[in-house]
């Protein structure tokens, strides 16, 4: 198995070599830059890439597109300092199969490699923890689900404005401004309108 | 600019007593001077009236008299009584506070030498001649033609013209004064006029000063003012140096605080760090060189797991001060996610407060230096709300707000800008807020981008902070003002 690993640090390099060669089908190759290690992953081809974020020519995670594009069924790891859920939902989107961070345990990266080598996808226990909490919460914004047109609706309720104000600022039909008005109490919840004029009132008016 | 400020204080205007106004005062103690001599001289002259009225009539019935007597004599020897009278009338000639009348014995009067002004014709002064003029003087006089009695002369005192001459009198005394007085007063109420707006371009130099705008004013064309004007220029002068090195010194201790923690940071993030995993990388290398379940493999790996677990610890502590000195999710992706980050970690600390997290749809993730701003002016609400609001709820948002105008408090700029704002539904501001050095932290690094904080009470309860910058860069302070006060 061919591990290409990419980060500036050389106290980390070595840390992750002395690791993967604990296992002995690994061979290692090394990038302290992100243009090396596309230098690199052009002759080495590995099988699968630890990729730091934070490298010093450019933004890690702007590196999993380029280092995908040549071969799709390349798996990397995104390797950073970073705990926060939103790197690893990022990092998984753009492509990459894994994310681990330099505080967990150094046991994780051969977990990591372990998983992603037999096709799957790697996160820590409290990670995958961080990230339900975040799907659930939805970063606390009330307002997610809602479109433009029913956030401005929404405003003007809380401004004290009538469906009919509403519709004439708009430049929308009564119909609409009413319709709209429904789907935001679906949408928050609140039952009736006068209820939902209080909520907006309470906390989207200045 | 920092509304927070300005609160306390205003009471001190309203105390001590009634103010006195300096233009009633000069209007009022001139007329009340010039009313009193106007009764006095009034009063001087209708007190020497009587006396004055008396002697005239007694000086006229005295000439009267010798007129009559003289008259009489020169009759005495004409050829008829109706010569006699004829002569009498053109003999007798008009003086001044007497009436003569002719009665011939035979006929009707004949002739009345008329007073100056009749008694009968002066109703208005009628009670003021009965006031002031003696009883009427009567006198008969027997016309004796050739030792024939032909007739009398009856000669009456009339007061009427002596108080129709003293009350012209007082009517022009009384008209010159009160015409003094009004030309005193117009007089003074001009001076005083242009005299208090020199007063209030000063007055209107101090609101300004209170609004942080040092302009100096145009100096004072009045002699005892002057000075005062140059003192005020010369104190609004030194408060603009005072504030600016304020500015600066606050501005100086931010920079040099973001500094500190920005090479902290990365000497956390840089050297710290990847130690930290190294050492962590070798104790797990030595836990698996040493697999064996006796001595001494056994002892090592422990020590290389409690190695292991109290660089666990370090690194722990390593991430939590790296996220408070300058948060990585900042740097890395962008503002949003930062104040998401910030509420979702508070919300974990804090899980029986509401927290929400308002974010505008199509917010454009502002410049780095805006998006640090904005991301510590929101850490340093959220701590001021969980310090002092004693709420339930906290709302955080972030909003765009495209070129309208619609708010009065930054009539400055009319272009994009970005607006956070903070509240709770707690207990409010304290009654004399004070800003403390975070507050005047923020306020200083959002004025740094040309922006505005305000503070305030929010109904039905709690407060609002509020930060408004623009999107690009610092609007210009307008040109100084020049005042014409003499308008």
């Amino acid at each position: 198995m061919r591990i290409l690993l990419i980060e500036d640090h050389p106290i980390v390099r070595a840390g992750c070599r002395r690791l993967l060669q604990t296992r002995d089908d690994v061979e290692v190759q090394e990038a302290a830059t992100a243009a090396d290690g596309l230098r690199i992953v052009r002759e080495f081809t590995p099988d699968i890439i630890v990729l730091d974020l934070n490298l010093p020519d450019v933004n890690g995670m702007s590196l999993l597109a380029p280092l995908l594009s040549a071969a799709p069924e390349r798996k990397i790891i995104v390797f950073s300092m970073y705990d926060d859920p939103a790197f690893a939902q990022r990092a998984l989107e753009s492509g990459a199969r894994g994310y681990i961070t330099k505080n967990d345990d150094p046991d994780v990266l051969l977990q990591a490699i372990e998983t992603v080598s037999g096709g799957g996808l790697f996160l820590t226990a409290s990670m995958t923890g961080k990230l339900a909490l975040m799907a659930a919460r939805g970063g606390s914004d009330p307002l997610r689900d809602l479109s433009g047109r029913e956030r401005e609706v929404l405003e003007l309720l809380g401004d004290g404005k009538t469906l009919a104000e509403i519709a004439d600022r708009l430049n929308i039909s009564y119909r609409t401004s009413a319709s709209l008005t429904a789907q935001i109490k679906t949408k928050l919840n609140i039952t009736s309108t006068a209820a939902l004029i209080k909520w907006a009132a309470d906390r989207l008016r200045a | 600019m920092i509304s927070g400020q300005a609160i306390a204080d205003h009471s001190i205007a309203h105390a001590g007593p009634w103010p006195r106004s300096l233009r009633g005062q000069l209007v009022l103690i001139p007329t009340a001077a010039l009313l009193v001599g106007l009764v006095a001289t009034v009063g001087i002259v209708l007190l020497g009236a009587r006396t004055r009225i008396a002697t005239e009539i007694t000086s006229g019935i005295q000439l009267g008299d010798e007129l009559v007597a003289t008259a009489l004599r020169n009759v005495a020897n004409d050829t008829s009584p109706a010569a006699a009278f004829e002569h009498l009338a053109q003999e007798l000639p008009r003086v001044r506070h007497v009436q003569f009348s002719l009665f011939p014995s035979d006929g009707p009067l004949l002739q009345e030498t008329k007073a100056q002004i009749d008694d009968s014709s002066q109703h208005q002064w009628l009670w003021l001649g009965q006031l002031l003029a003696p009883p009427p003087v009567e006198r008969v006089f027997p016309v004796i033609v050739r030792g024939q009695t032909a007739g009398e002369v009856r000669l009456r005192s009339h007061s009427a013209d002596e108080v129709q001459e003293i009350v012209s009198e007082v009517a022009l005394f009384s008209g010159v004064l009160i015409g003094l007085c009004l030309l005193i007063v117009g007089a003074l109420l001009w001076t005083v006029q242009r005299s208090l707006k020199l007063v209030q371009l000063l007055a209107d130099g101090f609101d300004r000063l209170e609004q942080e705008d040092y302009r100096p004013i145009v100096p004072i064309p009045l002699l005892e003012l002057r000075r005062v004007g140059q003192q005020f220029n010369h104190l609004a002068q030194s408060l603009q140096r005072v504030t600016t090195d304020n500015h600066l010194l606050i501005h100086e201790l931010i920079s040099l605080q973001e500094r500190e923690r920005k090479e902290l940071a990365a000497e956390l993030h840089d050297e710290f760090g990847p130690a930290l995993f190294g050492i962590r990388a070798e104790a797990a290398c030595i836990m698996r060189a040493m697999p064996l379940d006796e001595a001494p493999d056994r002892e090592i790996r422990e020590r290389a797991r409690s190695i292991a677990d109290l660089t666990d610890g370090i690194q722990k502590l390593n991430y939590r001060m790296l996220e408070r000195l300058r948060p990585l999710v900042l740097e890395q992706m962008g503002l949003c996610q930062a104040v998401r980050q910030l509420a979702a970690s508070w919300q974990a600390r804090y899980p029986n407060m509401t927290w929400l997290l308002i974010i505008d749809r199509d917010f454009d993730e502002p410049d780095e230096a805006t998006s640090l701003t904005l991301y510590r002016a929101a850490q340093e609400c959220v701590t001021n709300v969980i310090r002092h609001a004693e709420g339930s709820e906290i709302t955080i948002r972030l909003r765009q707000m495209e070129a309208e105008r619609t708010d009065e408090m930054d009539a400055a700029s009319a272009g994009s800008r970005v607006l956070l704002s903070v509240h709770d539904n707690g207990k409010g501001l304290p009654k004399n807020l004070r800003f403390g050095f975070g507050l005047l932290g923020m306020a200083e690094r959002v004025r740094r981008h040309g922006g505005v904080l305000r503070v305030r009470n929010r109904h039905p309860s709690g407060a609002i902070t509020e930060v408004v910058i623009p999107k690009h860069g610092q609007v210009p302070k307008g040109e100084p003002v020049h005042a014409d006060p003499a308008d």
